[in-house]
This record gives C-alpha cells, structure tokens and sequence, in this order.
C-alpha cells in the first residue's frame, strides 16, 4: 500500500537521521507531518462556468478543449418557497363513523367498551354497537390524553386510561373528567410511558412503563398516590393478572409470568412474536397475545407452544385486546375496527354505528 | 612516524570501511525492521470490523438513474441510527433513491427500516411499520417532535416531503399532509428539528437544494463523456423553516424568520448554539457557494452571519462545494467545533471554535483532513471511537461521476473511507490503514452515521453506500478504557432534549456535547450522547443545560453506563 510504503520511508529517513545524530551529525528535525500539497485548484468541471483546468494526467486522447460542452451558466433569479398546500380540514369526532386509530379496547362487566383513540386523540364508548364520545382530548401537546396509550376498567367500573403525553395514568370521575392517578407534581417522571394497564387483586393499578430509563411494572395504589416499582421488565408491553395472581407481560418479544412471590418464569421465548402487544389471560389459565406485524393472535395453552390462532385478514394490525362477554374483543389501528373473537377462533367485526347519528 | 602514519592512515581508512559498513548493515537492519513495522503498523487504538455480511441487511441503494446524469443522482442520500421501538437498540433506516425518468424497474426501491435484533444482526420491518416511502430520499432527520415519548421520522426528498409520526405500536402514520410541511416538489437536502424560541416545541428546518426541473435538465459533456450538471447550472433554492403550533401542525415562516432572505445550494446542516447565547443556530453547507451561518435571536428571527464569523469560505477565502457537516469539542475546551465536507480537490474544513461567535479555519495546522484533499467528502462525524476522551474524525469519501479518471485520475468514484484519530494536542492523524478492516471497504459513500448498536459502550458506525450495499462497523477497539452514555428527557423542554448542552466531568476531564438532530451528511444519529472516559471509572458531575432553562446538575457515579436524565429531577438514572 502506499501509505505503508511512505510510513516506512519515513521512520527509514527518521532513523538514519538518528544515527547520523548519534555520530555527530546533523541533529534530526522535530518530525512533523507533510503539510498537504498546495491545492490545485480544479474548477468542478461540472459546476462551474470557468474553464475547466487539467489535473496533471488528462486523457487529452478523451477530451479536448473543442469537445468541451458546456452551455453558460443559467441567470435564474432566486426562487421564492413555494407555499405549502392548504391544511386538510380538522376531523370532526362527532360525524366519525369508527375511530381513527384504536389503540387500546376495554370491557365492563355489563359489555361496555372503551377504545382508546390515539389519533382523534380520545376515548369512545360504545354500547350495543352504538359509538360515543366518552372523552376527547386536546390536540395540544402535552396535555391529558394528548397522546392516550391505553385504557382500562376498575373494581368498581370506573375507566382508566395512560397517556404518554404527560406521562400520567387518570381515572374518570362521575362527570367524565379525568383525574391523575399519582398525584404528581411535576411534569412528567411518574410514569414515563404508560403502555398498558390491569388491575389485580387488591384492585391496585400494574401499569408497564416503556420510558427510556423507567422499563418496569409500576403499582398505583387503587385510591392513587405513589408508585412503587414491581419489577424492573425489559421494554414492557402488554400485561394481564390471572386468577392466581400472576402477572403476565409482554418484554419485548417475550412473554413473561411473573408470580406473587417475585419468581420470574419466561412462557414464550424470543424468536415467535414479531411484535407483540397485550396479553390477555383466560380463567383456565389460557392465555392469548396479539401480534401487529405477525397479524395474529397467539393462543398459549398451558404448557404448549403458542399457535398462530388467528392469523390475516381482517386483522391489520392487531394491539389492543380484552375479555369481553366469553369472547376477546381485539383494537386494530390499521383496520380502523374492533373484532370479536370466539372461542373458537371465528373473528368477526365489532359493528358500529356512527357517532351523533 | 610512518609507520604510524601509515598506521594511521591505515586506521583512518580501516575506521571509514568500517563505518560505512556499520551504516550498511545499519541501514540494512532498520530496513528489515522498518519493514516489519509498516507491515504491521502501530495500531491505532481503534479498531473498526466490517460487519455487513453478518447484519443480515439485504437494503442496496440506487439513484434510480437512467444514464441521463441528473443532478440529483450526484449527491443522494443520507440515513438515519435512532430507537423507533423504544426497546433501548438502535435501529436503521436507509434512504433510497426513486425510478427516474427512463428507468424501469420490476419493483420499485424504497426506504428500508431495520430494527436491531440485539444480537448483531437486524430485520427488515419496512413494511410492517409502514416507512417504506417510495420518494427520492435525500435527507433525513429524527425527533419526537409532538412530545409523546415516541421518536418520529422526517424526510427531505426530490419532491414530497413525508413526516412520519411514530405511533408507538411499532407503526408510523404519514401525517404530512396535516402537519403541512410536504414542501412541494423541490429537490430536498439535509433537515433538522430544532427549538429556535425555546418554547419545549421542536421547530423544522428543511434545506434545499437547487431548483431544479426535468424540463430544465442540462446535458453536461467533456469529451465523449456525460457528466452530471453542477449546481451552478440551476438557481439556488433558499430553505424553509417551520414553525410547530404545537398541536401537530406547524407554519411556515421562512420569510419572516429571515431563513428564506438568501439562497444557496444546501446540503448537510447542523443545528447548534455556536455563540452560547441559549439559541440554536443553524449552520448550513452550501454546494459551491459560501456556507451559511444563521444565527438565532432568540425571537423567531434569523441573520446569515457566516462570513463574520469566519464559517463562509475557507482559510483561502475560497467557497467550498460543502456537503456535511457535524460539530464536536475536538480540544475539549467546551467549544463546539465544526468541520465540513468538501468536494474534490478541496479539503475538508476544521472551523475551531475560537469563542465570541467567531470561528477559524484550523485544518492545516491541525492536519485534519489532508488525506481527504483529493475525495469528494460526504459524511462525517466527531466520534471517540476508543472512548479515550477524545473525539476523532470520520469522513466518508466517493466521487459521483463515474467517468472521473478522464479528468482527474486522483480519486475514483470508489475509495475506501477515511479516520483520523485525535492526538489530544490539536491535531489528527491518518490511521485510516491501521484501524480494522472496516476502513479498507472500497465504496462511494455518502451518509454516515454512528452510535452503540449493541451497548457495548462504543460507537460504531453505518453507511450509505451509492448504488450500493450499506456498510456496517462494529467498533472492536481494543482496551478498557470507560464512557459514559446519556440520554435526556425534557420535561418543559422538547421531550428528546434537542438543543441542550451537557458538559460531563470525570477527574481531570471535562467535555460537552449537545443533543443534535439532524447532522452529517443529511443523516440522523446520536440522539442518545456518548463521552468517551479514558481511564476514570467514575463521573463526577453531569451539568445539562435545557434548551432555554438553567443548568441542571446531576450526580452521576459511576461509569460505563447509559443513564436517563430527566429535566428538574437532578439525579441520574439508569437507563
């Protein structure tokens, strides 16, 4: 190579400099690297209007003055930006006829649903398919719901929902307002990035924090006030409590079982899910978790392999997913839909009904 | 006498065989010797291993050209490291170019989206996450820009532009259209969010190009040879500036910033504080034309001082074709310093940071690119490669006229990449044929990029390649030297913490670094901040100031870790 060749050259040139040092000789500089040749200046040949000089090798066989083209240079004025298309018109919830982006549903008891809707940003309600705003938040940043992640039903059937926008989990009271959950005081830092939440036996909130810093399964008193850490779980997703008191969640591309008692057991391994959501656990200890790139739920039964339970269309883009009157009800972003899902695997819209009609 | 003369004499000339002998076998020895060290030359601390054929990336860049030279196949793409699935890894996402007139394709190119895998290797999730843009990309940048803990994606193309919000499901939402910074059909450059007013919103600067049309296409010919037309054959394009309401929309507001008063041929673009007044300026490389320096009033207003401040031209008073450029505190002094890209036969330019808004050109006296003098330079980063507290320099290098050696037989559309490794006493050297195979790949570069794919501490390094596949380094350096990594989390500020400086002290080290986004050669990396230790094990404060707020401390501990520091907290965590 030919920087190798110069390097050796030099060190050559520097120890025989050395050595003559040594007899007596002239004292070797102090060495210091070649400064860079003087640059030659090359008009761009391409870009410039001034006559293209030659480097000191020029195929004149391949170019010479006379084959030169180029024409002079364009005097164009200075373009103004051009303006910006006009804004389409904001959306307006109450002529909606699904939800714009479902990111997250929820089931009463009594059948009620509750979607959390990221891009209108909001929550619906719907009742016997009939669709409502139950709450609507602020395009603004950074206020309540801005940002809505996911939602949740209480002991005593009040709704929950996380928001990343500011970090917080809310509680709506009677008159449909959300209320923070922990109390905070300060900006953002309680939860960082609420992803998903369920409620366990004490009626206590476990919510799964994603922010950067905070990955864990937080608990939320079920009055609100402080947060305690449960568990530190790498990139936290989905979770669910089972009749057991187990906590299931979703690290990453893994399914986790974490027991009352602290013991950390992986159920699914990486190397299935794509990108898992929720996971939502049956009394008989069956266990299901939707898959957005996979398209597809998985069933896990206990002590088998997940199976692709159901797998493509309708499911676009499957992330939220609940219990919902001996079926699961499933939020699809990308299909702009909820699906129920029977037992036996047959999927089928939730129909709706527009909003205000 | 005589005989002593003689035997003097006989001395003498004894003395002087023996010595010229000795000088032989001398010279002899240090020949075999030195032969030996540049056969095995003094490594150079830092050791880059080319990883591509294991990443698992099957992405090829093309500038979907046709033969018929367009100016925009000359200048191409940047890319993008940043974590679009909040999992702590670093993904990728590569620019491709578009099918241009005259080209047909079986299946169009497009973007590509690579999510790291954590084990060394990545997945292609393009489609799945829905960023696949089938555009002419040509720069990119990377903020949360509506603040909900979710970085998004925005590119500056040959034509459309696309903002993609990230969902935070693994899926992104084009919200261009809504947020209204689709910017036409303008040939796009580099792109960064910024906070110019310090108001927790990040704000969108998009450079252009130059105007060009098809129907204004110039047929450039030296001898029997097509070349791509310059761009000085088009009027150059002034940028624009966004402002962000807030509420996902933002305004246009080029004119009454001041932004849109000059034109130039942007390029690669960095946002930084250059003078310290608390607002982030805007330093733009324009293709041969004075670089332009915007600096921030803190009101919404803009003023082009790069000719004052010594960033326009050159040491020679020359206009460079820059083409990117990043900013780092190569003497850590606490200075941001900037070195830009050039075109061939120009250096690359060291601007030291000499304080007082004012900047020098430094290049020669700190060797800082003299390698690079025949190249055309793209991509470049001020990284501590070996975690030494020191930040050293990658450019990468590549012509884009295929035909170049029947005008200049001094570089070639293919060469390999260049580093320089910071000597800590201002200067830089060459040891590019000394650190890792990673610097022998031969390609036409132009992105590049550099962060912690596997957490390991230490940067490495992804390039776009030109009709190409990318390149991906893994950084093997050798020794046990320590770093620290942080990423920010605005509170009042913009979430992502764009714009705020953190200073880190360890013992006798002290060094800054600020959160960018947006940098290189129109490319994305570095979100989350890396410091390289040397030998301390322990950091012992952490200073960041907020974009418009006051410094906040934090006690940091020990190191070799990624930490999150969360705005009015005071107290690192770990991440």
């Amino acid at each position: 190579m030919v920087s190798e060749r110069t390097g050796r050259n030099t060190i050559q040139l520097a120890l025989a400099l050395l050595l003559l040092s040594w007899q007596g000789g002239c004292r070797p500089a102090e060495p210091e690297p070649d400064p860079p040749a003087e640059p030659t200046v090359i008009a761009d040949p391409v870009g410039s209007d001034a006559e293209i000089s030659k480097p000191d090798k020029l195929d004149d066989a391949a170019v010479s003055d006379e084959q030169v083209q180029i024409p002079p240079p364009v005097d164009v004025p200075i373009q103004p930006a051009p303006q910006p298309p006009p804004k389409p018109e904001p959306v307006d919830p109450t002529k909606l006829d699904r939800p714009l982006y479902p990111l997250s549903v929820a089931a009463t008891p009594t059948g009620t649903l509750y979607v959390a809707d990221h891009h209108l940003p909001g929550i619906w309600q719907v009742e016997d398919g009939r669709m409502s705003l139950f709450f609507l938040g602020e395009k603004k940043f950074r206020t309540p719901l801005n940002a809505i992640r996911c939602v949740a039903i209480d002991g005593e059937g009040r709704v929950l929902a996380g928001d990343s926008a500011t970090g917080d989990v809310y509680r709506f009271d009677q008159q449909g307002q959300p209320e923070s959950m922990t109390g905070r005081d300060r900006p953002l830092g309680v939860i960082t990035l609420p992803y998903s939440i369920a409620i366990d036996g004490r009626g206590d909130l476990l919510v799964t924090d994603q922010g950067e810093g905070d990955q864990r399964i937080a608990r939320i008193p079920a009055e609100g006030g402080t947060v305690e850490l449960v568990a530190e779980v790498f990139t936290p997703r989905g979770l669910d409590v089972d009749s057991e008191q187990n906590v299931w969640v979703i690290s990453q591309r893994r399914l986790l079982r974490l027991s009352p008692d602290g013991d950390r057991e992986t159920i699914v391994d990486d190397g299935v899910f794509e990108f898992p959501h929720a996971v939502v656990v049956r009394d008989d200890g069956v266990a299901f978790v939707s898959d957005g790139y996979a398209r597809t739920i998985w069933k896990i039964e206990p002590g088998q392999s997940p199976q692709a339970w159901v797998r493509d269309e309708p499911l676009k883009n499957p992330v939220g997913m609940a219990l919902w009157q001996d079926r699961l009800v499933v939020a699809d972003p990308h299909a702009r839909a909820l699906f129920a899902i029977d037992w036996d695997g047959n999927v089928s819209p939730v129909e709706l009904q527009p909003a205000g009609d | 006498m005589v005989h002593s003369t003689k035997d003097r004499s006989s001395g003498k000339i004894g003395w002087g065989w023996a010595g010229l002998l000795g000088v032989g076998i001398c010279w002899s020895l240090i020949d075999h010797l030195t032969a030996k060290a540049a056969e095995q030359p003094l490594p150079s601390g830092i050791r880059l291993t080319d990883v591509t054929d294991r990443s698992g990336i099957t992405f090829r860049h093309t500038d979907g050209g046709s033969g018929q030279y367009y100016i925009m196949e000359s200048v191409v793409a940047g890319l993008a490291l940043f974590d679009y699935d909040g999992d702590g890894l670093i993904d990728i996402y590569f620019l491709n170019g578009a099918p241009l007139p005259g080209t047909v394709v079986d299946t169009p190119p497009r973007n590509a989206l690579y999510r790291n895998n954590g084990d060394g290797t990545f997945t292609d999730v393009t489609e799945r996450a829905g960023v696949g843009d089938p555009g002419y990309g040509l720069g990119v940048t990377v903020a949360d820009y509506n603040n909900n803990g979710y970085q998004d994606l925005y590119l500056n193309n040959f034509g459309r532009n696309v903002l993609y919000r990230n969902n935070g499901d693994g899926t992104f939402t084009d919200v261009t259209d809504e947020a209204g910074v689709g910017c036409g059909e303008l040939v796009g450059a580099g792109a960064s969010f910024l906070d110019i007013d310090n108001n927790g919103l990040l704000d969108l600067y998009v450079a252009n190009y130059v105007d060009f049309t098809y129907d204004r296409h110039i047929e450039r010919t030296i001898g029997k040879h097509r070349f791509h037309p310059g761009p000085r054959d088009y009027p150059p394009m002034p940028d624009n500036l966004f402002r962000n309401n807030g509420d996902g929309t933002f305004t246009d507001i080029s004119r009454e910033s001041g932004i849109a008063a000059v034109a130039g041929a942007g390029m690669g673009i960095v946002c930084f504080d250059f003078d310290e007044d608390g607002f982030t300026d805007v330093f733009v490389c324009n293709d041969h034309g004075a670089n332009f320096l915007f600096h921030n009033d803190g009101q919404g207003g803009f003023q082009e001082v790069g000719l004052i401040a010594g960033v326009a031209y050159d040491f020679y008073g020359n206009e460079n074709g820059s083409m990117g450029a990043d900013c780092g505190d190569y003497e850590n002094n606490g200075r941001l310093d900037l070195f830009a890209t050039n075109y061939s036969a120009e250096m690359p330019v060291l601007y030291r940071n000499l304080g007082g808004g004012a900047f020098e050109d430094a290049t020669r006296r700190a060797n800082a690119g003299a390698s690079a003098f025949p190249h055309v330079t793209w991509g470049t980063g001020f990284v501590d490669f070996a975690n030494r507290g020191l930040r050293d320099l990658f450019i990468a290098c590549g012509h884009f006229m295929d035909k170049i050696e029947f005008i200049d037989d001094r570089t070639m559309v293919d060469v390999p990449n260049i580093l320089l490794k910071n000597l800590g006493n201002g200067r830089f050297q060459d040891v590019s044929d000394r650190s890792g195979d990673g610097l022998a790949v031969v390609a036409s570069t132009r992105g590049a990029a550099f962060d912690d794919l596997d957490n390991d501490g230490r940067i490495d390094v992804v390039l776009l390649n030109t009709n190409a596949p990318p390149t991906v380094l893994r950084n093997e350096s050798p020794g046990d030297h320590h770093w620290l990594q942080i990423r920010l989390r605005g509170t009042t500020s913009n979430r992502d913490g764009v714009g705020a400086r953190v200073r880190v002290v360890a013992d006798d080290l002290a060094h800054v670094a600020e959160v960018h986004s947006g940098r290189g050669y129109q490319s994305h990396y570095g979100t989350r901040l890396h410091f390289g230790l040397g030998h301390r094990q322990h950091v012992d404060r952490i200073e960041v100031r907020w974009p418009g707020g006051p410094t906040e401390a934090f006690t940091a501990g020990p190191a070799d870790r990624h930490v999150v520091l969360t705005e009015g907290q005071g107290a690192a965590k770990n991440d």
